[in-house]
């Protein structure tokens, strides 16, 4: 702090040997004279502007649109149908109901196809009012283990860590929380239809974040007396976890409370009017936290699933626009500004109105 | 936190220096006693070795205090505190993705304090370094370094170098004991100033060398401090006889010696402890008004960000407790602290915690470095302009307190002195008046500009037209005269403006007086006497070879005082000589006759203050004639005068009432025929005076010299002229259109004052003057009180300031009450510049005018300095130094006002990206139970601010021109914009607060309806979780606050694409990367984007459509803006192209 004075002065006046030139350098970076491009948003351009973002979207808002009015789907909630009629009255018998063991969960649902369906028609099932992104859930998963069994600590699992002392494999939330349900397909002749479960997962989860050598092992829901309650599916404790895709798919955890997740591929064209039934086991408890369930048949597009947000939103922006150009063509002609008019400056406004600048 | 802040310095600095704290601190009362030549006995007082260090740290005391010093910005504690908290379990992001970012920031302030510590420390390095030669004993000197020297040493400087620390002057080179020394680094003047060594130490280093072997004295005097005028002390030679020493024994550090060969001293005070580093000033710390709003805006967000964690804690603890066991998933059996229905209280606590981490974006950490960054950016473009480069002085501009680079941008109010700063103090000798009769016929500044303003200066026809001038002379010398005037004309063209004897301080053009033709003028005689007292009369020192009358300069204490010296010897009276007693002059009586050396005694000098207003020297002529000259301003000189021996009082007051209007200073030049006797009896009680030791003395020499400078005969009078620096009427008229009010500070009388105020047009037609004068009833009555109170000069000066600020105050009410306008312009009048050498000066033109109408008294926000050759200490304490006034307009209207709207735009701009994560990550929080996980990865986040948005931003705050300098000069009226502060006020910021929360809505559910889990995202059917939405969403996040840089701003270099795609593409890579990690690294972004968002066209698809519809708004209103009701600078913008297109139609035409 003390005597900046002492250095500075002292460098530049101690040595008194030749002046040289302190002139700066002339770049025009330095000088800020760089080439600069200067867009005026002059009535022309916006105008133009406004036309070409219109006349891009709304083709692509059709195409949109189109794509997604192409894409058939079903949707069968069966929450409640799949209930006894005893079973539906009050949220306690419906707990009774699928939590208790003894019950008969089957349910025997018929479906039919709305319009032809083309091969691959993709089965998911929908649940709601289930947060697989409360904070809790979320991190309540050890991905070392998953990956190889390498974690040393399930400390992130709590409170699915430990059974009896021995750790659980998969630990955590959300493999012990895991769907349960299970759809069994068939036509009305009976001749069943091959459900595809293979697949369903994105490839990078099967072959990287759950290791082929990691086995469940002391999974509480593959015993039915443990203390922490029952959970969603057990698991085969033969099979390892980069080979049960359902697992795989549940776990990639969804982001909204009401989400969709991916059963299998039904790899057979529906023609309108067929007739498709699913025989239901419905054991998965979203009664507690009055959670909906269905079960969804759905192609794709190009886009994917049904979906006409898309279109629309391209639809409407471009709409827009074209209607902003006209309104400014409007403007344009109704109130004509020319162009680097002086008189427009606010100085030159102001003297005009007899008010005099600050310095008279 | 200050103080224990400055205690730590201080330490530090101690301990660092060796034993530098020891002197500086304990001994500031307390006096010393020294032995001079024996550093033996003195090596026991520790005081502070001559090592200076003008670094803030030491190695060791670096990281700390360094670090300290970043912490001095409140905001990072808070980031540091969620840093802290993000180790607790419940944090919502990895631990070091919060730290990694702080760590970043606090490093790159760190690199800066070092970098500039480096560079202060390599210039302690080379003073502490410096060579000087020391007395080892035996009369024999050993080079030594600075730092090495101690207390008692004796030192010789020799001639043209710096003192190394603070020395009593013992003897010189000249056999008088005189020497000069050049004091500019310190007070900024540069004439030479006389030190004496006492008469008895005159021996000491002379021919003998066993004197200075010999020599011991011990030196007893004060403790170190920073007035750099005074010094007592009492030095006792051997022989036990105590001198008094004083101030003129003193050779300060950090000034120089000159015209003497070398000199011997005793080193005094060292290091630290000498004058020059006592009185150094602490770097200027001021902030700019920018500055304080932003800090207003970030308590703002703070509130925000309680608001927004408080609200998510309650709506977590309520819907935790309703939800009871109900979500099974949860486990909501099996509690702990984090997740309890029956104890939700303790969740929503946690939660609370949890979400001023999440939320944290609001406050944004890099902002802060990037504005430092910035405007150090910003301070060396200005540094840079070559348009602000003085070849004269060598100087570009220079900025000191970067920070206040945006504020200069809104100046309104300019306080500046005259002398120096509008005009080049270089002073022309331009008229003059001698025994009745005016001479000098060159033109003004202040007459040109009259001319072309067509006003009349004063009531009379003064010697304006030459022509007019020659028709008053007797008819036969004008006869003569046309004649020699007419054959110049024609063989060479002389005139006042082809002048041959045209050099520096003399500008004077009169053939009656030039080329010795002032013989034949009928009063000779008195212009002879004239001259000689114009080269007997001053202080100034010749500086040259006698024998070269056109090599010769005068050091002088003032340009005026050069000026004169100069005129006396193109008028055949040259000064070449001056030793303490006798002055040597060179005088050509006439053209034909040979140059005579005269040798005048000078017997006495009575020095000019700003008091006295005047100056006078005691002679003895060559013949005998004991004389007293005096030269000074005519308020003092003609009350002075004989009344029976008045000499030319009228006819000299009358001229140089005239030179005073066409813009001169002037000065009245008399003398005094002295009384033997009387003299003696004077000359007796002055040197009984001069002897006296204390305050009394300049008092009492002051009333002896008043005594005897009495009963003058006036000879004449002189006009100097001041020559405005280049393009000072234009700055000013610049200035007045860009509504900047200007405050000029000047001596001079009212006439001059005001046409000078004429001639760089900062008065001009139309306006009222208002006067406010010291001369009145009510002024006297001041001023008769002040006498029966017996005040002191400093309280009377006290007094005639609240009295001329009184008057203002009235005058501008009674202004005010008729201009609603200007009084609210006054009111809000909050930025000022002073402009000057020193800034207490700047203080007393800024204390009191505009205390009154403006409540608030705001004063110097921060000073400027116009920096020419003068001030080198001025400039030290300056925010920014310029060479020239003209420079200014520059400053302000283009640097200034791109600075402002650079600043205001980042800081906008960063608040506006900020709040977008902020709301997003709330957002997010509503879907997810309030529980506080993001939907996000937590490094896309901490990148979001430091990486994938920080350098367009960055590039805007350096690059961004609304118009270009061209523009901004040619219509200064574009200025008021800024000090009406329309960049950055309310409106502008709830404007961009506005526009990122719906940006951040559209960003938060456009995805949303895209990946929402409902349906498949790609053909292959699969349907999106969350780590797919908040890549894709986080896509258009970053997408969008970098695209927005084109609606913001209208100025794109190839620096602004590049910042703008790179951030971008650094997004994608980043994301390609990161994903490519191994999955326990690269977590949930593993292959996020090459195997699940790239191919899916729905990704795509989705970028356009958010982009087009987050920017749509900022772009109609823009555009609407622009039709309708457009902007000062749209229309310069459009203006500029209009012209350059009828220019290429032109051309092309041709």
């Amino acid at each position: 702090m003390n005597g900046a004075s002492t250095s500075e002065t002292g460098v530049v006046t101690g040595s008194p040997v030749k002046k040289e030139s302190r002139r700066p350098k002339y770049t025009k970076f330095t000088q800020q004279e760089l080439p600069a491009c200067k867009p005026l948003l002059t009535p022309g351009w916006v105008i133009s502007i406004f036309l070409i973002v219109g006349i891009i979207f709304i083709p692509i808002g059709v195409v949109s649109l189109l794509a997604s009015s192409k894409v058939v789907q079903i949707v069968y909630r069966y929450d409640q149908t799949c209930l006894p009629a005893t079973a539906r009255t009050t949220k306690d018998a419906q707990l009774s109901y699928i939590q208790n063991p003894g019950t008969d969960k089957n349910c025997p649902v018929t479906l039919t196809v709305p319009k032809q369906m083309k091969s691959p028609v993709y089965v998911y099932y929908e649940l709601d009012h289930f947060y697989q992104n409360h904070r809790r859930y979320v991190k309540s998963v050890s991905s070392a283990q998953l990956q190889d069994n390498s974690s040393s600590s399930l400390s992130d699992c709590k409170p699915e860590d430990y059974v009896n002392g021995l750790p659980i494999t998969p630990c955590g939330l959300i493999a012990w929380s895991l769907f349960n349900d299970t759809f069994n397909f068939s036509t009305v002749s009976n001749a069943p239809v091959h459900v595809n479960r293979n697949g369903i997962a994105w490839k990078s989860d099967v072959q990287k974040k759950f290791g082929s050598n990691v086995f469940p092992n002391n999974f509480p829901n593959n015993n039915l007396t443990n203390p922490s309650g029952i959970g969603g599916a057990s698991l085969n404790s033969s099979l390892p976890l980069d080979q049960d895709e359902d697992l795989i798919v549940w776990m990639r955890t969804a982001a909204l409370p009401n989400f969709r997740k991916l059963w299998g591929k039904i790899e057979q064209d529906f023609q309108p009017g067929d007739t498709i039934n699913v025989g239901i086991v419905n054991q998965y408890n979203t009664y507690s936290f009055e959670g909906k369930k269905k079960l969804v048949l759905s192609t794709t597009s190009w886009l994917g699933g049904k979906n006409i947000f898309m279109g629309v939103a391209y639809l409407t922006i471009g709409v827009l626009c074209i209607v902003l150009a006209l309104v400014f063509l409007l403007i344009h002609l109704r109130h004509p500004r020319p162009l680097g008019d002086p008189s427009y400056l606010s100085w030159n406004r102001k003297n005009s109105h007899g008010t005099d600048n600050l310095r008279s | 936190m200050a103080s224990a802040m400055k205690w730590w310095k201080e330490r530090w600095r101690g301990a660092g220096g060796g034993r530098e704290g020891a002197g500086s601190g304990s001994n500031e009362a307390e006096s010393r006693v020294i032995h001079c030549n024996r550093p033996d006995l003195n090596s026991s007082f520790w005081y502070a070795s001559n090592r200076t260090s003008t670094t803030k740290y030491t190695w060791y005391s670096f990281l700390p205090m360094s670090l300290f010093e970043q912490y001095r910005r409140a905001a990072y504690w808070y980031f540091t505190a969620m840093a802290i908290l993000s180790l607790l379990s419940f944090g919502p992001y990895s631990p070091i993705s919060l730290w990694l970012p702080l760590l970043f920031v606090l490093a790159l302030g760190i690199l800066r304090d070092f970098a500039e510590d480096l560079r202060r420390s390599r210039g302690d390095k080379e003073v502490n370094s410096r060579p000087i030669l020391v007395h080892t004993g035996g009369g024999q000197f050993e080079e030594k370094q600075w730092k090495h020297l101690r207390v008692g040493d004796i030192v010789k400087v020799t001639d043209g170098n710096y003192f190394p620390s603070d020395l009593l002057l013992l003897s010189s080179s000249t056999t008088d004991g005189v020497c000069y020394v050049e004091t500019m680094n310190l007070d900024g003047e540069t004439n030479l100033k006389v030190r004496q060594a006492l008469e008895s130490t005159w021996d000491v280093g002379g021919k003998k060398e066993s004197v200075l072997e010999n020599f011991e004295a011990v030196l007893e005097y004060e403790g170190p401090n920073p007035s750099l005028y005074t010094f007592v002390g009492t030095l006792r030679l051997e022989d036990g006889q105590t001198f008094p020493v004083g101030p003129s024994q003193l050779l300060l550090r950090d000034s120089s010696l000159q015209n003497t060969g070398s000199i011997l001293g005793a080193v005094v005070y060292t290091g630290h402890d000498t004058k020059v580093m006592q009185n150094s000033l602490p770097p200027p710390s001021k902030r700019s008004r920018v500055d304080h709003t932003l800090d207003k805006i970030i308590w703002a967000m703070f509130a925000v960000l309680l608001l927004v964690s408080v609200l998510t804690a309650v709506l977590l603890a309520v819907r935790t407790k309703n939800a009871g066991t109900d979500p099974w998933y949860l486990q909501p059996t099996i509690r702990d602290s984090y997740y309890n229905p029956n104890k939700a209280a303790v969740a929503g606590i946690i939660s609370f915690l949890n979400s001023l981490i999440l939320y944290g974006y609001f406050i944004p950490i890099a902002l802060y470095v990037s504005l430092e960054i910035v405007r150090v950016i910003q301070a060396r473009f200005i540094a840079a302009d070559i348009h602000m480069y003085d070849p004269i002085t060598n100087k570009a501009a220079k900025v000191k307190s970067a920070g206040l680079n945006e504020e200069l941008g809104q100046v309104d109010t300019i306080f500046s002195d005259k002398t120096g700063t509008l005009t080049c103090n270089q002073m022309d000798f331009f008229r003059v008046s001698i025994a009745g009769v005016a001479y000098g016929i060159g033109t003004t500044e202040v007459e040109r500009a009259a001319k072309q303003l067509g006003l009349a200066l004063g009531g009379d026809p003064s010697p304006r037209d030459p022509k007019d001038n020659l028709l008053r002379l007797s008819s036969d010398r004008k006869a003569e005269l046309q004649g020699s005037i007419n054959m110049m004309d024609d063989n060479n063209n002389y005139g006042p403006d082809n002048n041959p004897y045209r050099e520096k301080g003399f500008n004077f053009y009169d053939p009656r007086l030039l080329g010795g033709n002032w013989i034949h003028e009928p009063s000779s005689q008195n212009i002879q006497f004239f001259m000689q007292i114009l080269a007997l009369c001053h202080t100034a020192i010749p500086d040259g070879i006698p024998e070269d009358p056109a090599s010769m300069r005068y050091r002088a204490e003032s340009p005026d005082e050069a000026a004169l010296v100069v005129a006396a010897k193109q008028f055949g009276f040259y000064f070449y000589k001056r030793t303490p007693t006798m002055l040597h002059v060179r005088e050509t009586v006439s053209p034909n006759s040979n140059p005579v050396d005269q040798v005048y005694q000078l017997l006495n000098v009575l020095e000019f203050s700003s008091a006295r207003k005047r100056m006078s020297v005691i002679v003895r002529f060559p013949d005998g004639r004991l004389l007293l000259l005096s030269k000074g301003a005519d308020s003092v000189m003609l009350q002075r005068v004989d009344k029976n021996k008045s000499g030319f009082v009228k006819e000299t007051n009358k001229h140089l009432k005239d030179f005073g209007e066409v813009g001169l200073r002037t000065l009245v030049v008399a003398y005094r025929q002295l009384d033997e006797e009387e003299y003696r009896k004077w000359q007796a009680k002055y040197a009984e005076a001069r002897a006296t030791v204390g305050r009394e003395r300049d008092l009492h020499i002051e009333e002896l010299a008043d005594e005897i400078e009495q009963g003058l005969t006036v000879v004449g009078g002189t006009g100097v002229e001041d020559k405005l620096q280049d393009g000072v009427p234009e700055a000013i008229d610049r200035f007045a259109r860009a509504g900047i009010k200007i405050w000029v500070l000047t001596g001079d009388k009212v006439e001059t004052a005001i046409n000078i105020g004429y001639a760089c047009s900062l008065l001009r037609h139309g306006m009222d003057n208002l006067l406010v004068s010291l001369e009145g009833p009510e002024a006297h009555a001041l001023e008769e009180r002040a006498t029966r109170d017996n005040l002191s000069r400093d309280e009377i000066a006290e007094e005639q300031k609240a009295f001329v600020g009184r008057k203002l105050s009235e005058a501008l009410d009674l202004v005010l009450t008729h201009h609603e306008n200007l009084r609210e312009s006054m009111s809000s009048a909050k930025a000022t510049v002073g402009i000057g050498d020193l800034s207490d000066q700047i203080g007393d033109a800024a204390d009191y005018p505009l205390r009154k109408p403006d409540q608030h008294s705001h004063a110097i926000e921060y000073a400027l300095v116009i920096d020419g050759v003068e001030g080198a200490q001025a400039a030290m304490a300056a925010d920014y130094a310029i060479s020239q006034f003209r420079f200014l307009e520059r400053l302000l209207l283009v640097h200034g006002r791109w600075c402002y709207r650079r600043i205001s735009l980042m800081i906008l701009y960063f608040f506006y990206k900020v709040c977008m994560l902020g709301f997003i990550a709330f957002l997010c929080n509503c879907f997810a139970f309030f529980s506080g996980n993001p939907f996000y990865n937590d490094w896309y986040a901490s990148c979001y601010n430091t990486v994938f948005t920080a350098l367009p931003v960055c590039v805007i705050g350096v690059l961004d021109q609304d118009v270009s300098a061209a523009e901004a000069l040619r219509y200064p009226e574009l200025y008021r914009s800024g000090q009406r502060g329309e960049m950055f006020n309310k409106r502008s910021i709830f404007g961009w607060l506005l526009n990122s929360l719906y940006s951040s809505a559209i960003i938060f559910f456009f995805p949303l309806a895209v990946y929402s889990g409902l349906s498949a995202i790609r053909p292959g059917g699969q349907v999106s979780s969350i780590q797919d939405y908040g890549a894709g969403m986080f896509t258009v996040l970053v997408l969008v606050p970098n695209l927005q840089l084109y609606m913001a701003v209208q100025y794109f270099t190839w620096i602004h694409h590049l910042a703008i795609c790179a951030s971008i593409a650094i997004w994608y890579l980043f994301i390609i990367v990161y994903g490519a990690l191994p999955p326990l690294w690269a977590t949930n972004a593993y292959k996020e984007f090459v195997e699940v968002l790239a191919p899916s066209a729905s990704y795509w698809l989705l970028q356009a459509v958010v982009i087009v519809i987050t920017l749509l708004p900022e772009y109609l209103f823009r555009s609407l803006k622009w039709a309708l009701y457009p902007s000062d600078y749209q229309i310069v913008l459009e203006c500029t192209k209009l012209e350059r297109k009828q220019t290429s139609k032109q051309q092309h035409r041709v």
